[in-house]
């Protein structure tokens, strides 16, 4: 921890920025972890939240000119908010349609989003020059670290509770007095700030923003994998998948530039036959 | 497909360390380092680029080196992603402690990655950035090292000019360059008094173009303008043809320019016009070494990304050469003011803001599978096939 917080003062920049995207993803699986680890809404879509939070908070930056922080936290509490009337409609869907409904609605807030004009569209959003990357580097930790705490909460609260229970079976749970509706919305908007406070970093940290680095699948697939891998559902999951799976992408992406793809995915599919269920889980089995 | 490439590239790999074995430069190599995309949406260009740079250095460490010290290229894949490009300077300049900083490919990653640049203070040559946009934010240490995008576009209007060709349709792809080039349409357009009749941008990732062909049909304008790249240009062919529309000029930008983009779609490609950076008939020694070379080391014919990447390398190199060390601050003056005769026009930029002016490009049709250079017409080497032949014609 310690070593976290100095990290940008000791370290050089490539190390700070390694952590920076390491935090990132930790943090989106953490996010992705609240509605489909906990509440069992298998998204494919909170991407949507991190885009959102980028274009949000590059709209602040250059339209009223306040410092980037306060921008991205209205980037977040934007995504958020915007996660009530859409939780509501998408939510009624489930299982696969669940899924492929919230990658629609991914593509469908792009679209939405860079027709306005203050966006640039296509062809991006430049941010004033300079960008201050320490910053970045505390803003990223505080909100992973802040997302690790909810989980936490989550894990050992009622409302958590309450969506494990929706989680194996909604109608059951709805029949024992739970406000199903009203847990799931919560889940899914604590869910969505996560990603919008972390694009809103992540677009200070460019410099500058365009569709595909704002709404990339990568980042969604990479931390749904990155979730599974570690154990859907767990307090512990998301970070130690996340940790292992950026520190073991790097190496081989230094080492091997024509064949990391290849060696990344073989390593992957090994793993999760391997450990099905996810590392936590499966140290869980083992030692107890 | 991809598997092919891959080989390919690996066995390329081992031809061109052995030629990079310097013949009389000794001494510490100097590294440059680059973010190259080997994967994701940039790739194709990607490969032409690295194997430019590749070429470059095989070439100036054959002949002595620079300073007597030969040079070395270290890359890393950016995956086409400007998170990962970011990080890969970072690693670049910080872990391996590269010497000197050669820019990506597209405005994508070159826009984060100017950052870098002029947070290390070290000099970025972009040769793969023809937006003009980042080059006027202030930034002193990033030089294009490409024509920029009007070069790509003023030759077109300027041969629908001479046949009294009035309406312009512009469409792309929703991503930024296609939106750097449409942007640069207009100011060409007014003076030549030529209008924009329609203009659309459809999803980067389309793959269905029927709709957009029949707007242009009912829009009716006399020159299409398509910046694409390569996967929506292949698409917009083949749909021209279904559809049976045919304007009478039809340009494809970037993906048409690749001269391996007959074999994707055949003699449909036959009409279309694109624009290349490099002069690949120009009877010069330089240019048939490169050719040769080029084909004999990565078994494929070059296009413009490799020349004007093997050009950044030479001029890298004038540019050390005349600072007579390394040092950032005396490179960077070097970039701003030197000229270089160069494979791709004589390398000369604006000190100012880093714009290139030297650099032009070229109108490539395509003509019986083959790409012939139309425009401009001291250096054409084939009559501009216009209007675009009707899909019935016998011609095709």
């Amino acid at each position: 921890m310690a070593f976290l917080i100095v990290a940008p003062h000791r370290l050089n920049g490539y190390f700070v920025n390694l952590i920076y995207i390491t935090l990132v993803y930790v943090g989106l699986a953490y996010g992705w972890n609240i509605i489909s680890g906990y509440a069992g809404y298998f998204s494919f879509g909170q991407i949507t939240f991190f885009g959102l939070g980028a274009y949000a908070t590059g709209f602040a930056i250059n339209a009223f000119h306040v410092y980037w922080m306060l921008a991205a936290l209205a980037g977040g509490i934007l995504a958020c908010a915007f996660a009530f009337p859409l939780g509501y409609v998408m939510l009624r869907l489930r299982g696969p349609f669940f899924a492929m409904g919230m990658f629609g609605m991914a593509q469908t807030v792009r679209v939405l989003i860079t027709a306005l004009p203050a966006t640039g569209a296509g062809a991006g959003l430049f941010l004033p020059p300079g960008s201050d990357v320490t910053s970045v580097y505390y803003w990223t930790l505080a909100v992973a670290l802040g997302a690790i705490a909810l989980t936490i909460w989550i894990d050992r609260s009622a409302f958590g509770l309450r969506l494990q229970a929706l989680r194996e079976d909604e109608q059951v749970a709805g029949t024992l007095a739970v406000d199903v509706t009203r847990d799931k919305i919560a889940a899914f908007a604590l869910s969505a700030l996560i990603p919008g406070l972390l694009g809103g970093g992540f677009i200070y940290f460019l410099n500058y923003i365009e569709p595909d680095a704002a709404f990339s699948s990568r980042f969604d697939l990479q931390s749904i994998v990155m979730a599974i891998l570690g154990g859907v559902g767990t307090v512990w999951g998301p970070l130690i998948g996340g940790v292992l799976m950026t520190q073991i992408s790097e190496a081989l992406w230094a080492k091997f530039p024509q064949f990391y793809l290849m060696l990344f995915g073989g390593l992957l599919v090994a793993l999760l036959i391997l450990l099905p269920h996810g590392i936590v889980p499966a140290l869980k089995r083992r030692y107890e | 497909m991809k598997r092919e490439r891959f080989i390919g590239g690996a066995a390329a790999g081992f031809t061109v360390a052995s030629l990079a074995r310097p013949a009389s430069a000794q001494g510490k190599p100097i590294t440059i380092g680059a973010a190259v995309s080997l994967s994701g949406i940039f790739s194709d260009g990607g490969h032409y680029s690295l194997e430019g740079y590749q070429l470059g250095v095989a070439h100036i460490n054959a002949r002595g080196g620079v300073l007597g010290r030969p040079l070395e290229l270290k890359y890393y894949d950016d995956q086409s992603a400007p998170a990962t490009g970011v990080r890969l300077y970072e690693r670049l300049i910080n872990e391996d402690k590269v010497d000197l900083v050669i820019g990506p490919y597209g405005t994508a990653i070159s826009a984060p990655a100017a950052n870098v640049a002029e947070r290390y203070k070290m000099p970025m040559l972009m040769a793969e950035t023809a937006d003009v946009v980042m080059f006027s934010r202030g930034n002193r240490w990033i030089f294009q090292g490409l024509g920029p995008v009007q070069t790509y576009l003023y030759g077109v209007l300027s041969m629908a000019h001479d046949r009294g060709f009035k309406r312009l349709a512009v469409i792309g792809g929703d991503t930024a360059f296609p939106h750097a080039l449409a942007n640069a349409v207009p100011e060409i357009a007014r003076g030549f008094g030529q209008a924009i009749v329609y203009q659309e941008f459809y999803p980067g990732n389309a793959s269905d173009f029927s709709s957009v062909v029949e707007k242009l049909r009912a829009a009716d304008p006399d020159v299409v303008l398509g910046m694409a790249f390569p996967t929506d240009s292949l698409g917009l062919i083949r749909q021209l043809k279904q559809s049976n529309y045919a304007p009478k000029m039809f340009y494809e930008a970037i993906g048409a320019s690749d001269p391996a983009f007959v074999k994707s779609v055949g003699r449909d490609c036959d009409g279309t016009l694109s624009a290349v950076a490099w002069n690949f008939a120009a009877k010069t020694p330089e240019n048939a070494a490169f050719v040769r070379d080029y084909q004999a080391t990565f078994h494929r014919e070059p296009d413009y990304h490799s020349a004007a990447n093997y050009s950044a390398m030479h001029v890298f190199a004038a540019a050390i050469k005349q600072a007579g060390s390394i040092n950032q601050e005396k490179i960077r003056d070097a970039l701003a003011t030197i000229r270089v005769p160069t494979l791709v026009g004589t390398y000369r930029v604006n000190p100012a803001n880093g714009i290139q002016l030297g650099y032009t490009s070229y109108i490539i049709q395509w003509q019986n599978g083959k790409q012939e250079i139309v425009y401009p017409g001291n250096v054409a080497t084939a009559k501009p096939l216009v209007p675009f032949p009707a899909w019935s014609s016998p011609n095709r």
